[in-house]
C-alpha cells in the first residue's frame, strides 16, 4: 500500500497546566495518515483522544498547551505555523465534526448561515454562489427540502439532521482531512448507522482522509482501514483493522474487544469480561507502564519501565513487554 | 414574530389595570386627604367636609371610586395638584423630558461602559486590567447614589468648577435654539447621569464578563474556530450575541431600578423631573399628583419591559417561535 502521506504526528505532547499539577493528556503520540485513508483512534473516555484531535488543529483551550512534537500535514509542521496560516487551514484543508450536534451549532444563527460562513471565508465566491453551494451541500448530506432547511435554526432540527448539517459544514470546502470526534456517539443507533453510511459514501466521493475518533470498536471495524488504540495519552497498539480484531497483542486492546457484548457470549453464557479497575487519575499516574495496575499479564518490569512502541510484525506496533501471542488461546482460559 | 408581538402587546392591558388598581389601593390607605384640611383650617366645619366629600365622590365605596378614577384617567383628566395648583397632566408633561433625558443618558452611559469592559475582561481574564475592572465594579455596586452624587458635586462642581452642581438649565437659555438648549441641558445632566448610571455600569460589566466567559467555553465557539473563522468573527458574531441574551434580561430588570434611582438623583441634584415631582407629591400627600406620576412611571416601566422583550426575541430565535 504505497500511498501519499498526508498527516504525520510525531511524538505530539499536549499538557494541561492546572493548579493541581500538569496533566499529560496527550503524551507522545505518533500517528501516520495517508491520503483517503481512514484511521480509527480508539480509547476510553479520558484517554486523550479528543485533545489529540484538537491539538492537530491547535484548538486546545487554556490551560492546555502543546508541549512538544510535530504535526506534519502535507510536509509542513502545523505547530510552527502562525495563527493566521492556521486559520486558513482550519475548515478548508482540515475540517472537524464534533460529538454533540446539539451544542456544536450556534443556536442563534440559521443552519444555512453557519454552513455558508465556511464557504465564504475560504472560497472566492459571492454570497449568492455560496448560498447555492450551501443548498447543494445540504442536499448532498441527505437533508430533505434543503432550501427550506437553509433558513431553519438548529433547535428546529433533530439530532441526526443537525449532525448532517455539521457534516455539510465540514465538507463544504473539500477538506483533505476530516476529523470526526465521536461524531455519532450522541445519536441513537439507527441514526448512527445512517450517519456512518453517509460519511463512508462522502469519503469515497471527495477522497478525504478521515481521522475517526471513537470509544466504540464496532464503529472502527465498520469505518477504519487502520486502528490506533490509545491509553492515557499514549498509543498502545497500532495496526490494520483486520489485525486488531483477529490478532490483538496489547492486553488493553484485548480487554476492549472482550468487553463488547455479542450474541456468542450470550449463547455460551460466557461472562462479559470487563477490564478490571479504573483509569488512573491523571494527577497520579502509575510508574512504569500506565496499564500495569489493570493488566493481568503484568510482570516486574512493567511496574518499573514504560515499554516502547515496537513493531512486532510488519505494520503491527505494540507498546508492551508481554504482548499476547495467541488471542484465541487466552480467551479459552 | 408578529403573533409574539401581538400577544405581548395584549398582555400589557391587564397588566396596566392590575398595576393601577394596586397603586390606587395603596394611595387610598394613606387616608382621606380632605379631612387633613380640617386640621389646617379651623373655619372648615365637618358639614363642609361632608359636602366636599359628596362633590368629589369620596362617600362612594372604594371600588366604585377606582372605576370612576380609571375612567377619568383614560379620558385624560388626571386631576389638579394641590401643591402646585396646576393640572397634574400638565405638570408631568413639562417634567417628563428632564427625567427621560436623565435616564436615557445614564442608561446609554452604562451600556457604553459596561459591555465593552465586560467583553474585554472576559477575553483577558485574570489580566491586570481585568482585576482593575473587577475592583471598580465592586466599588460601583457598593456606592449609594446619593452619596456618590454628592461626592461628584463636591469634586467636579465645587472644587474643580467644571460642571454645575444642580438644576437643569442655565439662566437665559429659554430663548436659545433647540441645539443650544440641548447642549446646555447636557452640561447639567453629566454628573447626575454618572451617579445614576454607576450601578448599571458596575453590575452589567460583571454580568457581561461572566456571560461571555460562559459562552466562550461553548462547543459552538469551538466549531466556529474549527471552521477557520477569524477570531474577530468568532467573538463578535458567534460568542457575543449569545452572551448578550442573558444580559438583556438584566437590563430589563434594572429599568424599574433606574426609575427609583431617578427619584433620588433628581432630589440630590435639585432637578425638577418626574421623580422629584413624585417625591414632593408624597411628602405633601398631594394624592392626584402622586397617582398621576406613579401611573406614568408604571407605564414607562411597562413599555421598557415590552421593548426588552422585543429585543430578546430579536436576539434569540428560540424565543420567537415558542
Amino acid at each position: 500500500m504505497k500511498k501519499e502521506l498526508l498527516l504525520e504526528i510525531k511524538d505530539l505532547k499536549t499538557y494541561f497546566y492546572t493548579d493541581t499539577g500538569i496533566v499529560k493528556a496527550v503524551d507522545g503520540i505518533n500517528l501516520k495518515l495517508h491520503k483517503s485513508e481512514v484511521l480509527g483512534l480508539v480509547g476510553e473516555s479520558g484517554c486523550g483522544k479528543s485533545v489529540a484531535s484538537l491539538s492537530i488543529l491547535r484548538l486546545v483551550d487554556q490551560p492546555g498547551k502543546n508541549a512538544g512534537g510535530e504535526v506534519i500535514f502535507k510536509g509542513e509542521d502545523l505547530l510552527k505555523k502562525s495563527e493566521e496560516e492556521m486559520r486558513k487551514i482550519r475548515g478548508s484543508e482540515i475540517a472537524m465534526i464534533f460529538q454533540e450536534p446539539m451544542t456544536a451549532l450556534n443556536p442563534v444563527y440559521t443552519i444555512g448561515n453557519q454552513v455558508m460562513e465556511a464557504i465564504l471565508i475560504h472560497q472566492d465566491v459571492n454570497e449568492e454562489e455560496a448560498k447555492k453551494k450551501t443548498v447543494k451541500m445540504l442536499e448532498l448530506v441527505g437533508i430533505p427540502d434543503p432550501e427550506k432547511r437553509f433558513n431553519e435554526y438548529p433547535h428546529e432540527m433533530s439530532g441526526g439532521m443537525r449532525q448532517r448539517a455539521m457534516i455539510a459544514m465540514a465538507l463544504s470546502c473539500n477538506p483533505d482531512l476530516l476529523i470526526s470526534d465521536e461524531a455519532t456517539t450522541a445519536l441513537d443507533v439507527t441514526i448512527q448507522a445512517q450517519i456512518l453510511e453517509l460519511m463512508k459514501d462522502l469519503q469515497k466521493k471527495i477522497e478525504a482522509a478521515i481521522l475517526f475518533i471513537t470509544h466504540d470498536l464496532a464503529l472502527v471495524a465498520e469505518m477504519a482501514d487502520t486502528v490506533a488504540v490509545a491509553y492515557m495519552g499514549k498509543i498502545v497498539e497500532y495496526s490494520s483493522v483486520k489485525n486488531i480484531f483477529k490478532d490483538p497483542r496489547h492486553p488493553y486492546t484485548y480487554g476492549l474487544l472482550k468487553s463488547i457484548p455479542s450474541l456468542i457470549t450470550k449463547k455460551t453464557k460466557q461472562p462479559l469480561l470487563a477490564i478490571e479497575g479504573m483509569i488512573p487519575s491523571p494527577h497520579n499516574m502509575p510508574k512504569g507502564c500506565y496499564f500495569h495496575p489493570r493488566c493481568p499479564f503484568a510482570t516486574d518490569i512493567c511496574r518499573k519501565q514504560m515499554p516502547e512502541l515496537k513493531e512486532i510484525k510488519p505494520g503491527h506496533l505494540v507498546r508492551c513487554f508481554n504482548p499476547i501471542e495467541n488471542a484465541k488461546e487466552v480467551s479459552k482460559k | 414574530m408578529r403573533t409574539y408581538i401581538t400577544r405581548r402587546m395584549l398582555q400589557l392591558i391587564p397588566l396596566m389595570l392590575i398595576i393601577s388598581f394596586f397603586i390606587f389601593m395603596v394611595l387610598s390607605l394613606t387616608g382621606n386627604s380632605l379631612r387633613s384640611l380640617v386640621a389646617g383650617n379651623p373655619r372648615i366645619t365637618p358639614e363642609i367636609i361632608k359636602k366636599l366629600e359628596r362633590i368629589y365622590g369620596m362617600d362612594k365605596p372604594l371600588l366604585a371610586r377606582y372605576f370612576y378614577w380609571l375612567k377619568a384617567f383614560v379620558m385624560g383628566q388626571w386631576g389638579y395638584s394641590r401643591e402646585y395648583h396646576d393640572p397634574v397632566i400638565q405638570l408631568i408633561k413639562s417634567r417628563l423630558p428632564v427625567t427621560l433625558s436623565l435616564m436615557g443618558l445614564s442608561f446609554l452611559l452604562s451600556l457604553i461602559v459596561s459591555i465593552p469592559v465586560g467583553i474585554y475582561s472576559a477575553l483577558k481574564q485574570y489580566s491586570f486590567l481585568d482585576y482593575v475592572a473587577t475592583a471598580l465594579a465592586f466599588f460601583g455596586m457598593a456606592m449609594p447614589i446619593f452619596w456618590f452624587g454628592l461626592m461628584l458635586m463636591l469634586l467636579f462642581g465645587v472644587k474643580l468648577g467644571w460642571l454645575p452642581i444642580g438644576g437643569y438649565s442655565s439662566v437665559g437659555m429659554d430663548t436659545a435654539n433647540f441645539f443650544m438648549r440641548s447642549l446646555d441641558h447636557l452640561k447639567y445632566l453629566i454628573l447626575p447621569a454618572i451617579a445614576l448610571g454607576l450601578q448599571g455600569m458596575a453590575s452589567w460589566t460583571r454580568y457581561t464578563r461572566s456571560s461571555m466567559l460562559e459562552v466562550l467555553r461553548q462547543d459552538y465557539v469551538r466549531t466556529a474556530r474549527a471552521k477557520g473563522l477569524p477570531e474577530r468573527t468568532v467573538i463578535y458574531k458567534h460568542a457575543l450575541r449569545n452572551a448578550l441574551i442573558p444580559v438583556i434580561t438584566l437590563l430589563m430588570l434594572s429599568i424599574p431600578m433606574l426609575f427609583g434611582g431617578a427619584v433620588l438623583t433628581e432630589t440630590v441634584f435639585s432637578m425638577f423631573g418626574v421623580g422629584r415631582l413624585l417625591y414632593t407629591a408624597i411628602i405633601n400627600s398631594d394624592t392626584f399628583l402622586a397617582m398621576g406620576t406613579l401611573m406614568v412611571l408604571a407605564i414607562l416601566v411597562v413599555i421598557c419591559n415590552f421593548g426588552a422583550d422585543l429585543l430578546y426575541a430579536i436576539a434569540d430565535p428560540r424565543i420567537r417561535y415558542s
